[in-house]
């Protein structure tokens, strides 16, 4: 089986630049789904996932990445369990890559902490339009890598330029035919996610029925690496230690308590602000159900 | 369909020409599923939320964002007014190094600040976890049969029928397919589409 394959006979990736790549990219990926029997959503308003793509699959992993079943079958053939309504959010980031084609080249991308739920359902997609290729992994699989080499996962996550939504992760390389993350520390391959690969794991069910076990483990490797703080050029090496120590006893004290440190200090803003204040943080928070600060 | 986005509801559409539904989706807090926002940014060091404040850094009193060019009534010719954490026990408001570095960056929460996360921990409960909820909504008149639907379009469990009632005025009621038995009558009990966007995420 191909995946993806080319749907557009006319463009070439090439034939786009940045600022008009995104349509394209995203009815490239959308074929591509349909093709292999995904129903395909887009969204009717700017929002952080680009796509939903639904398939209904055994859930003992029997179904086969192009098949596709009838309406009025509800049961897997092989094993005779209901079928189950495999839904993925996908964020598409469609990048040229970089360097010199008959060396190494590179695959530079943008993630800030905003990109991260912990829904295991939700999956990154990076497509190097010029190669035609798709990286798909899926949340759990993303964290882990970064989780299981700490050097990665400090630069990815720890960085100031990771909090402040500018980081531009430049390691992700693709080297004689083969994907892989490589910086001067590490060097981990990413083949396993290029294409069909890539589906495949996506396609795990297991996502969708131990859906608890998966989005308690994403959390606790997001915490573990978004409060490993890497002080850069920003502090020095005292302040660093003092900053992670302080953060190890605080990420723990605030998983149980910071709903009360909270409304300790809405208590005492509301206590002490004038009303003038009071109803200027209220405009800015209208937008954000359940913050009131009437 | 807008009714939802104006309802900060995420909809999409079928790639499709045959579509007859769409999808609302939204992400939400795991454990008591308020929506979960992740434009919201907390505090990096205590988890403080972002109130849109400015502070003075010599004597603390705040004012409002919208007067970015006023200076603190404290005339301190070194004050600054930044956008700091307002937790008073935030190391950015009583260790000395870390005040300096929260000042030089303008404070924790000015937009160039590395001292910010998006939302980590619910705004209502404090919970660490979030998913997409997500339905299937079909769209029907009063009058059509409800039973005939269901089989014609191979709806799922979990899947939403909004009912629509054209009278002098117009007013809605919604069936989640689940929690459907043979005796539902509709009793358009909403007003509007406001309304059935949030009983539907409850």
């Amino acid at each position: 089986m191909d995946f993806p394959v080319k749907i557009f006979d006319d463009i070439e990736g090439s034939d786009f630049e940045k600022h008009n790549k995104k349509q394209v990219t995203e009815d490239f990926v959308t074929e591509n789904f349909k093709e292999i029997g995904w129903s395909v959503y887009r969204p009717a308003s700017d929002t952080g996932i680009d796509l939903i793509a639904i398939k209904r699959m055994c859930p003992k992993g029997h179904t086969k990445m192009d098949m596709t079943y009838p309406n009025d079958v509800n049961k897997c053939e092989e094993c005779g369990e209901k079928l189950i309504q495999v839904k993925r959010f996908i964020q598409v980031k469609a990048r040229e890559l970089k360097g010199d084609s008959n060396g190494s080249q590179f695959f530079g991308y943008t993630l800030a902490s905003k990109h991260f739920r912990t829904d295991p359902r939700h999956v990154i997609l990076l497509y190097s339009d010029y190669t035609t290729e798709f990286l798909l992994i899926p949340m759990y699989e993303y964290l882990k890598i970064f989780h299981e080499n700490e050097s990665m996962g400090k630069s990815h996550f720890g960085t100031s330029s990771f909090r402040k939504g500018n980081n531009k992760l430049n390691s992700l390389r693709k080297e004689n035919g083969h994907w892989s993350w490589r910086s001067r520390s590490s060097h981990v391959s990413f083949d396993e996610f290029v294409n069909v690969k890539g589906l495949e794991k996506i396609s795990n069910c297991n996502y969708d029925v131990e859906f608890e076990k998966y989005q308690n483990e994403i959390t606790e490797m997001k915490f573990d690496m978004f409060f490993n703080y890497s002080r850069g050029r920003e502090t020095n090496e005292e302040d660093s230690r003092w900053i992670n120590d302080y953060l190890t006893i605080k990420v723990k004290e605030n998983k149980k308590s910071i709903k009360d440190q909270r409304e300790r200090t809405k208590k005492r803003l509301s206590d002490e602000l004038p009303d003038e204040l009071k109803n200027s943080i209220q405009k800015y928070l209208v937008k954000y159900k359940g913050m009131d600060f009437g | 369909m807008y009714s939802f986005v104006s309802n900060d509801v995420d909809v999409y559409t079928l790639d499709d020409e045959n579509q007859n539904h769409f999808i609302i989706t939204k992400l939400l807090c795991s454990k008591c599923h308020n929506y979960w926002h992740t434009s919201l940014l907390e505090c990096y060091l205590c988890g403080e939320l972002n109130y849109y404040l400015y502070a003075c850094t010599s004597c603390g009193k705040k004012y409002s964002i919208t007067n970015s060019s006023v200076k603190c009534e404290c005339k301190n010719p070194d004050s600054k007014l930044i956008k700091a954490c307002v937790n008073s026990q935030c190391p950015s408001n009583t260790e000395s190094n870390i005040i300096k570095l929260a000042e030089k960056q303008g404070g924790v929460f000015d937009l160039d600040s590395s001292l910010t996360l998006s939302l980590n921990y619910c705004v209502k409960c404090g919970n660490t976890s979030n998913h997409y909820e997500t339905f299937k909504v079909y769209l029907l008149d009063n009058g059509q049969d409800i039973s005939k639907f269901i089989e014609q379009n191979s709806i799922d469990d979990g899947d939403v029928l909004i009912l629509k009632n054209k009278d002098t005025t117009i007013t809605y009621d919604f069936i989640k397919i689940d929690e459907k038995n043979q005796s539902y009558t509709p009793d358009f009990k909403f007003n509007d589409m406001k309304s059935v966007a949030e009983k539907i995420f409850e």
